[in-house]
């Protein structure tokens, strides 16, 4: 677990190679360094939005609202199973091949 | 007749009139395009075998060459968002645009050329290398549509779409002499646009002539079963707005977009645009958008979140190249470090720390309340103001590999375009003049949601009285 470094020390090489853990990329110790850098130049700009005070205001997760529109929950045949297959980068037959998931 | 200056409809009209051939059309461009696009790395696929319009339609754009961005899913082609992750990627079904323009016997030439992930505003972050600026070779056509921008630019086709997540049609329509449309969120279906920002991605036209892309969006737009976001607001016949008649229009001039930071030289062309407009018959007045300087920081947090969110599909598990590794972690792990660029990686990274632990609190909640913001000021605004006329971008083209290291720089070029996005709201970049070295300058109109008649009466109406959507660079004359 890191923890994560309060804010005023902007973003530490700790905290990128966490990311990077967090989001699947592997990064060498250049990259790393190269990555810390430009990364703390872009946040130390976003913190602008904390000059605002946003206690009272709401938010929303799409820009107008409108509510969702849903289909029959009805299944219906794809029309193209082997161009679904195909995609997969490894296959046999009709079946996909994945990289074995438990130890 | 120079058919490939000729605009869509005109070349649809032709056809049908028989004054030309559906196939010297077609070979005209494809001609061009092997000619022109090795200087121009506008395409990064030319169909051999282009698909012939399958019905009669009474489309007004029946037979017209269109191209497609390369993240917009055309049935038995390789789609690849210009990243090496999806190489080999061959959809296996249309998007609903797609099925569309396929559908009103439009031609598909091919694909084109895009920042990764269209994550970017000059179409340097590409893995088949950057799309070059058709009015000097120098400088970059924009992005993340570059590639569509600089095909319409050079004539390789009258029409091309492209996606807008926050300015990544006008943007490039700017730094390329054309038009770019971004219409309201959900009034074209998604499905099949490989997402980037899901609450922000929007797919539109370019073209040279208004009329063209008036044309082209009532095609795309409409409600869609398989896009849930897809409104369900009746679509308006988009044509019958081509009219020249702006009178009595209320036109905002926000402050905040006229400051220091602002070009010159931009600057002055938008200014002689906007008298045109009041000499229609608009009245301008100045108004006020405080928010504005918070729409850069607030959309990289939202659109970088979302972005992780969405990009992490591509995992070696499901599409293009997978990794070998000792286990299913590092399979992930190397194939997304060989198959994301850089600016890919950035982002996804950027986005994860918004949401991670901790943090969401302190940045992506923040910055949709700060959307939000955004969108009500706008809003305020239209309640008395039916179009707002802003620069599309603070400068003109800026020279190839000049902003690629600093993302910060890269990211403010879309300062202006960002708001809509945030907020939704339609809006269009129009060509309106030059700079002293011959590169284009564009200004954006935006209008309320749905108002896309608006920005297409402003725009037709400004085409009816000047020229400069109708100037090719000199070596694509």
């Amino acid at each position: 677990m890191v923890i994560f470094p309060k804010k005023d020390m902007g973003i530490t090489k700790e905290v990128v190679k966490h990311i990077a853990q967090l989001c699947r990329i592997e990064l060498d110790q250049e990259e790393l360094n190269y990555y810390s850098s430009q990364l703390g130049k872009v946040l130390e700009y976003i913190e602008k939005i904390n000059q605002l005070n946003l206690e009272e205001t709401s938010f929303e997760f799409n820009p107008h609202t409108q509510t969702n529109v849903y289909r029959v929950d009805k299944s219906e045949k794809f029309f193209n199973l082997q161009g679904l297959l195909k995609i997969f980068p490894e296959r046999e037959n009709n079946f996909i091949k994945i990289p074995k998931v438990i130890e | 007749m120079e058919i490939h200056k000729l605009s869509g409809w005109e070349i649809s009209q032709k056809i049908k009139n028989k004054e030309l051939t559906l196939n010297r059309v077609i070979s005209l461009f494809k001609e061009r395009i092997r000619r022109f696009n090795p200087q121009l790395n506008s395409l990064v696929s030319l169909f051999e075998d282009v698909e012939p319009p399958s019905s009669e339609s009474s489309s007004e754009l029946w037979g017209v060459p269109i191209l497609i961005k390369d993240n917009i899913c055309i049935k038995n082609r390789e789609i690849t968002c210009a990243s090496k992750i999806l190489k080999g990627f061959i959809s296996c079904y249309d998007a609903t645009v797609i099925e569309k323009i396929k559908k009103a016997g439009l031609v598909i030439l091919g694909t084109t050329n895009m920042d990764e992930f269209a994550f970017g505003s000059s179409c340097e972050n590409s893995c088949y290398g950057p799309t070059l600026n058709p009015y000097n070779k120098q400088y970059v056509p924009g992005g993340s549509s570059g590639g569509s921008a600089a095909g319409v630019s050079a004539g390789f086709s009258p029409l091309a779409l492209g996606s807008d997540t926050g300015g990544s049609i006008r943007q490039p329509a700017s730094f390329c002499g054309v038009v770019g449309f971004k219409p309201t969120y959900g009034r074209v279906s998604r499905y099949g646009l490989v997402a980037f920002g899901s609450s922000l991605d929007v797919i539109g036209p370019l073209a040279r002539d208004i009329r063209d892309v008036a044309y082209l969006l009532e095609i795309i737009s409409g409600w869609d079963a398989k896009d849930s976001t897809s409104s369900v607001q009746e679509k308006r016949p988009f044509s019958s707005a081509l009219e020249d008649n702006i009178k009595g229009l209320k036109i905002g001039l926000p402050k905040e977009y006229f400051v220091a930071g602002l070009n010159k030289e931009v600057e002055k062309n938008v200014k002689e645009a906007i008298k045109v407009f009041e000499s229609k018959g608009a009245y301008i007045s100045e108004i006020n958008l405080p928010h504005t300087e918070y729409a850069v920081p607030c959309y990289y947090i939202l659109s970088s979140s979302e972005a992780s969110s969405n990009l992490s599909r591509f995992d070696g598990i499901r599409y293009g190249a997978r990794k070998k590794a000792k286990d299913l972690i590092e399979v992930y792990k190397k194939t997304r470090r060989e198959g994301f660029g850089k600016e890919a990686k950035r982002r996804i990274m950027l986005g994860t720390f918004s949401l991670s632990s901790g943090y969401y609190e302190a940045y992506y909640l923040k910055a949709l309340k700060v959307r939000s913001l955004i969108k009500k000021e706008l809003q305020e605004v239209f309640r008395h103001y039916q179009a707002i006329i802003t620069p599309t971008s603070p400068t003109p083209p800026f020279q190839i590999g000049e902003r690629i290291e600093d993302p910060l720089s890269m990211y403010l070029s879309d300062i202006y375009t960002i708001p809509s996005n945030l907020s939704g709201i339609p809006s269009v970049s129009l060509p309106c003049g030059f700079t002293k070295e011959g590169l284009p300058v564009g200004l954006q109109i935006m209008a309320n949601h749905f108002s896309e008649d608006i920005l297409i009466r402003l725009s037709f109406s400004y085409q009816s009285v000047t020229n400069w959507h109708k100037i090719y660079p000199r070596e694509y004359d």
